[in-house]
């Protein structure tokens, strides 16, 4: 009879564990549909992991080719995100140094001396690497409006034969 | 009074009615708050938990918001007393997820800034020693689960 009770409460316990996982499951949705900060809930495309639906629409994503035309054309700044030591050993020619986990120490001089009507090109080091679209947001929100990542990063810039600068040579 | 004393005392004070609703009000509490302060900005806590690289990308977005309004939930029902026992179990299977993935960012050096009570990215790195905190939820977890497991247990006898 005893055994017979604690089976039937484990029992209704999963139950109620399901229920909760389930309503919460609801709630979240329901929280996210009017939340202002809405994340798309399934990411397609590789697409990068808490970026709000609204700063994915104020975004543009180009190969490196492109990259390098319109950095070109329209005296578009070329901004490497990766670490400083990874930078200084090689980065793509023209582009500067706005590492992400410095972020905080060096914007206010990037601010300074860009003005927020500029092109700004993003890239980090990999096609997996989720850092560009991270500065990029923050760019957003101090005030920058052209902002573009490029696909394929780093890596697409050097499979394209795109100038690169190396540490200790001149420009490639 | 010697260390016996103190125990009992202690004992009789964790099994007392009213200490376990504060018990209850405190662990509720901490959920609700934890769950909120993040979902004020749920795409921080969405970088936070791609940082730990253990969910894959596509699964990231649909489940920081799940986790932040389970934690929510679930808090609700054990500040109001309902299903305790069930939401004792979720709230201790999230603490042990909680300590599993940051002892396992931990091993594999990924710096985090783990946003337990927070999404700022500006606080202190994570430690071995810093899993103190969840740790000591878990314990109220289990105390919780363990009175409302004797209570019914005693019920049914």
């Amino acid at each position: 009879m005893h055994i017979c009770g604690v089976i039937s409460g484990q029992i209704k316990n999963c139950v109620r564990i399901a229920i909760l996982l389930l309503l919460s499951l609801i709630l979240a949705i329901v929280v996210n549909t009017f939340h202002p900060l809405r994340l798309p809930l399934l990411l397609t495309d590789g697409k990068r992991p808490g970026i709000p639906v609204g700063k994915w629409n104020e975004l543009r994503y180009i190969n490196a080719r492109d990259a390098f035309n319109e950095v070109s054309a329209q005296q578009g700044i070329l901004i490497d995100v990766r670490d400083t030591d990874d930078f200084s050993e090689s980065h793509a020619s023209g582009a500067v140094n706005l590492s992400y986990h410095e972020f905080d120490y060096v914007y206010p001089k990037f601010t300074e001396e860009v003005s927020d009507d500029r092109h700004l090109y993003i890239f980090c080091h990999g096609k997996l690497c989720g850092i560009s679209v991270r500065v990029a947001e923050r760019l957003l929100d101090l005030g920058f409006k052209n902002i573009t990542i490029i696909k394929q990063d780093f890596e697409d810039w050097k499979a394209s034969n795109l100038p690169v600068e190396k540490k200790g040579s001149e420009e490639m | 009074m010697n260390i016996v004393t103190v125990n009992r005392v202690f004992l009789k004070i964790l099994k007392n009615n009213w200490s376990q609703r504060i018990f209850r009000i405190v662990i509720g509490g901490i959920f609700i708050f934890a769950g909120y302060v993040k979902l004020i900005a749920p795409d921080r806590f969405a970088q936070q938990i791609m940082a730990y690289e253990i969910l894959p990308w596509g699964f990231v977005n649909i489940f920081t918001v799940w986790l932040l309004c389970l934690e929510i939930l679930v808090g609700i029902f054990v500040v109001a007393g309902i299903w305790v026992r069930s939401c004792s179990v979720l709230l201790t299977g999230l603490c042990v997820l909680f300590i599993g993935a940051v002892a396992y960012a931990l091993a594999r050096d990924i710096s985090l800034h783990c946003g337990c009570f927070s999404t700022a990215s500006s606080g202190p790195a994570r430690t071995w020693t810093s899993l103190w905190q969840e740790v000591l939820i878990l314990l109220g977890c289990v105390n919780l689960w363990a009175a409302k497991y004797k209570r019914n247990v005693s019920h049914a006898n």
